[in-house]
């Protein structure tokens, strides 16, 4: 029934943005009948699936799909990890009620598959809640607006719990995770697809918005992450990385993220020599907290030239590999 | 005439009888009348032929016109009286054939001093006289005397019958109480000085060059036994018991006092002094020892050159060896010769033994028959050093040990011999290289060069071994072990309680919990022992979990648990605990993950049980023993359970699969995690 009247809807151009044919929209949509965006709104014994917000919000959805919190319940690692999803405590932060509030999320009873998805943090009592005003002329879905919620860590805090009680022990001045974590991107809020998408869209205004790709944007990575000093006295090179984040790095409390440290001597004639390799881990308890510095002794030899340091970081599924520093130390 | 024949007549017996009893009696006086003068005939005497040898020398004695009774009867009418008796009786004794063989009388001092004959008063007045024409001799201190209760008599010294003589002094008996020692004092019963009897000889006497003139030594105050003649009285005058048996059939026990024997054999019955005495040597003896070769001047210095003997000082000299012996010692000796030597000779056996037990180098056993030369040496004896020898075995031993013992060679050599019987071990408590345990019960040459005979043993190097154990023992453990063998091993034996081996003390492994009651075998190997090192690592027993951490197992093989390289057995596990509750181990968990992780033991635990009870339904589904998927299954089961935590994923996959087979699936899906082997 939905899908008759999300197919009618669309082949008469029911998402109407223009504000002459409003009424007229308005009309057909009622009489319509059928016609309804309640799917986007509704959880019932099923949620509203990321597929149906991304007919509209095309780029969000592409980016959100790549992401890990599409594959948050599907990816191998976790079914493993869980059991074959035996493990119901683990199971509520992988696949949430749709809940906009701070608070310990409760497992979804239908569509897991689906991950964290869009209606877990946007669905908030029927409406679709969002930290900016609505861009457009028209919504198809009831919207509200709730800056404060969406401009906080305490919404990542509910699921990410450690790395959330590590950046609220972290003192000062401190980026909320959002803002390296959903980079800043300046591009209207929905995309068109088909015919007179392109007409609601062009009608929208072209703000500054975030990705949802939940990953770390280049810029930040070196440079920013981390700050590598070393200094040689005699035989001895004395390093001192230091973590910028406000939150400890590596971080999270479950799958094995490892930060893999890496000296490497190199003398004049291109010889190699490695001064140390090292897993930076809080299983380990190596991981540098947040603020703070590792500090390292490494004997060198004597004609060592220069060293070079790097920092990768492993994801949880040991897949992933993000060099986060490279820094090259002259002796 | 007829008052006789009256008288006579009335005094005559009428009858017959009387007459004859009177004729009888007068008979018989006129009898005895006549006997009793032949008897006094000293022919008489003769009758008996017993008699002939004292008759005969009577009639060539001095006493030849005196008669025999005059002196074996006392005077007077009792001695005439028991004289006669004394006659009856021996004539009745010699009837009866009852008379000894040696008559036996004795002359009372008053025979000899009847009037008429001799008189005390010119015997003591007597000049003194030449006894056997050598001795002075009077009777003055004869008569009369008295020795220790014992009365001197004329018959005493006058009463030996020898040969032609009646009756002479033995000059013998004059020994006996002259040189006679009391018997309770060493003092002589007479003080007899040497020139009571002997005169100063007046005559010079020549030896070889030697003129002595005895009147020169009577200014001496040295007597003549002081002097030179030291032996003249050999002061042998016992009298042994026995000889109391010679006369009589008898011996009476008991002690006999000197004087009652005396009163009876002197006094009454003569017995001749020497019959019971020992006879005194007394006469003419060497002069001591070797001097007596001796020519007199070689000691007697001569005055000046043409002095006669006569004119040497004897009487001065003092007693020292030096004054005519060098001495050949040059002077080693501090004290006197005769410490050492004697007049007997030079000669070696003479020589006082000065290597006797305790002197300051005691000869023992075979040093004893070593000759003095050997040690003392020199072109001769005498000259040879005697003191301050080095008492040093090395003087005349070589050390054929070549200078590796440390100890003296008495520590362990002595005198007896230098054979293994003799040696001391040397190998005591508080030596290097004790002998204790079994060690004890070795021979010397078991340790000492097995090659030489035992009677080399001296010449080998003793140090070699340096009490090494390998030098003998061959090292089991193929020196593995980095400590000394004492540290595990004495020499009492090597098993049982005789290893010091303590496992938790020396080992680096400490045999804990379960580990403690494992066999030797199951760490060590059965055939070919390893001690050390052994691989402990915890993997290297329980393989199983070790490499199922390291992502290998027996039918899967995939990545490696997290865990693995990152974590040791003991992060978890506690070695000495047989079982430790799961709370521990989540307890484990958490120190290191987030605490959220503390439900996933419990989790993981749970799903396991829940496996395990479908596999065991699954396999009560297929009864059959021998069915190909009844052994794998199992074969699963016991591998899940085995690996369990050390790599959750192994284990995982192992349960899902045992549905797979009882399906009959293959088990080369390649959905599935892991690869296969």
């Amino acid at each position: 029934m939905r899908r008759f009247c999300v197919q009618s809807g669309s082949a008469s151009g029911a998402s109407g943005h223009r504000p002459m044919w409003r009424w007229a929209a308005a009309l057909f949509v009622g009489l319509a009948g059928c016609t309804s965006f309640k799917h986007l709104t509704t959880v019932t014994d099923g949620i509203p699936k990321a597929k149906e917000c991304g007919k509209c919000h095309v780029a969000i959805y592409q980016e959100w799909a790549q992401s890990d919190h599409a594959k948050a319940y599907v990816n191998p690692e976790f079914r493993r990890a869980t059991d074959d999803y035996a493990f119901e405590s683990c199971l509520s932060c992988h696949a949430p009620e749709p809940s906009a509030a701070s608070q310990p999320p409760r497992l979804r009873a239908s569509d897991r598959e689906e991950g964290i998805t869009c209606v877990c943090c946007h669905l908030d009592q029927g409406r679709l809640v969002g930290p900016i005003e609505p861009t457009g002329k028209v919504t198809p879905h009831p919207v509200g607006v709730r800056p404060e919620f969406y401009r906080g860590s305490g919404m990542c805090g509910a699921c990410h719990q450690g790395t959330f009680e590590e950046w609220n022990a972290a003192a000062g001045k401190k980026e909320i995770c959002q803002q390296c974590h959903m980079d800043v991107v300046v591009r209207k809020v929905t995309q068109p697809t088909e015919g007179i998408s392109h007409l609601l869209v062009a009608m929208e205004k072209t703000v500054a918005l975030r990705r949802h790709s939940f990953s770390i944007a280049g810029d930040y990575i070196q440079g920013k992450i981390l700050t590598v000093r070393g200094e040689r006295k005699d035989s001895v090179l004395t390093l001192q990385i230091t973590n910028n984040l406000p939150h400890a790095l590596p971080t999270g409390d479950f799958g094995f993220r490892v930060l893999d440290l890496e000296v490497i001597a190199v003398d004049g004639q291109g010889e190699r020599t490695v001064l140390e390799r090292r897993e930076l881990a809080p299983e380990l308890s190596t991981a540098i907290i947040a603020r703070g510095t590792l500090t390292r002794s490494l004997e060198v030899p004597a004609d060592a030239v220069k060293a070079v340091v790097s920092l990768r970081r492993r994801s949880y599924d040991q897949t992933d590999i993000v060099i986060l520093a490279n820094v090259e130390i002259s002796l | 005439m007829a008052r006789f024949r009256s008288i006579v007549s009335k005094l005559w017996p009428a009858s017959t009888a009387k007459k004859i009893a009177v004729l009888l009696v007068f008979v018989f006086l006129a009898f005895s009348g006549g006997f009793f003068a032949i008897s006094e005939q000293t022919g008489f005497c003769n009758s008996c032929h017993i008699m002939n040898p004292y008759y005969a020398s009577w009639q060539q004695s001095k006493h030849s016109e005196v008669n025999c009774l005059e002196c074996h009867v006392q005077p007077g009418l009792a001695g005439l009286a028991k004289a006669k008796l004394n006659g009856l009786a021996q004539a009745v004794d010699y009837f009866l054939d009852r008379a000894g063989p040696k008559p036996n009388a004795l002359v009372e001092d008053v025979s000899c001093l009847r009037d008429g004959c001799h008189t005390k008063e010119s015997l003591l007045s007597e000049p003194v006289g030449q006894a056997d024409q050598k001795y002075k001799f009077s009777h003055r201190g004869h008569i009369d005397a008295q020795l220790g209760g014992i009365r001197l008599l004329c018959a005493t010294c006058h009463s030996r019958f020898e040969g032609d003589e009646h009756f002479k002094v033995n000059t013998q008996d004059c020994f006996i109480c002259h040189f006679l020692k009391a018997q309770t004092s060493p003092a002589h019963l007479v003080e007899t000085k040497c020139l009571d009897c002997h005169d100063v000889p007046a005559e010079v006497f020549k030896q070889g060059l030697a003129e002595i003139d005895h009147r020169k030594f009577v200014a001496s105050q040295l007597s003549c036994e002081q002097l030179c003649h030291t032996r003249q009285i050999d002061p042998n005058n016992r009298v042994a018991d026995v000889r109391c048996l010679d006369c009589h059939e008898f011996r009476n026990q008991g002690k006999y006092v000197a004087t009652d024997l005396h009163a009876m054999h002197n006094g009454k019955d003569k017995v001749e002094c020497l019959a019971c005495h020992e006879m005194m040597a007394h006469g003419k003896s060497p002069i001591d020892g070797h001097h007596t070769s001796r020519k007199c001047d070689q000691c007697h210095a001569i005055p000046f050159e043409g002095a006669r003997l006569a004119e040497i000082d004897f009487i001065e000299l003092p007693a020292e060896c030096g004054l005519c012996h060098n001495d050949p010692h040059a002077g080693q000796f501090t004290k006197a010769c005769q410490q050492c030597h004697s007049e007997h000779g030079w000669n070696g056996r003479w020589v006082a033994n000065v290597h006797g037990e305790g002197a300051a180098f005691p000869l023992a056993d075979k040093h004893k028959s070593v000759e003095c030369a050997r040690c003392h040496t020199g072109v001769k004896l005498a000259q040879a050093r005697f003191v301050g020898l080095l008492r040093t075995c090395e003087q005349c031993h070589p050390d054929p040990h070549e200078g590796q013992m440390s100890l003296s060679c008495d520590k362990c050599h002595n005198e007896q011999g230098f054979q293994r019987p003799w040696v001391k071990d040397h190998h005591l408590a508080e030596s290097a290289f004790p002998l204790r345990g079994k060690h004890a019960f070795l021979q010397c040459r078991q340790c000492h060069n097995q090659q030489l005979k035992a009677q080399d043993f001296a010449g080998t190097d003793v140090n070699e071994i340096a009490g090494n154990c390998l030098n003998c023992h061959q090292d089991l453990h193929q020196g593995q072990m980095q400590a000394s063998c004492s540290t595990c091993h004495s020499e009492t034996g090597w098993k049982g309680s005789n290893l010091l081996f303590s496992h938790n003390q020396q080992a680096s492994f400490k045999l804990e919990g379960p580990h403690s009651v494992l066999a030797c075998d199951a760490c060590h190997g059965q055939q070919d022992k390893r001690y050390r090192p052994v691989a402990h690592e915890c993997g290297d027993c329980h393989q199983e979990q070790a490499l199922a951490m390291q992502g290998i197992a027996q039918t899967l093989k995939g990545d490696s648990d997290f865990h693995d390289g990152r974590l040791s057995c003991t992060d978890c596990h506690n070695a000495g605990d047989a079982r430790q509750p799961l709370s521990e181990f989540t307890q484990k968990c958490t120190s290191c993950h987030s605490t959220r992780y503390g439900e996933l033991p419990y989790a993981w635990s749970t799903s396991f049980d829940k496996n395990r009870a479908r596999a065991e339904r699954i396999l009560r589904e297929i009864p059959d023993p021998n069915d190909e998927r009844r052994v794998q299954i199992e074969r699963m089961m016991g591998e899940a359970r085995e690996i369990g935590f050390h790599n959750l994923r192994f284990t995982q996959q192992l349960w899902k699969e045992i549905a797979d087979v009882q399906q009959g699936k293959r088990l080369d899906d390649e959905t599935s995690l892991l690869l296969r082997k």
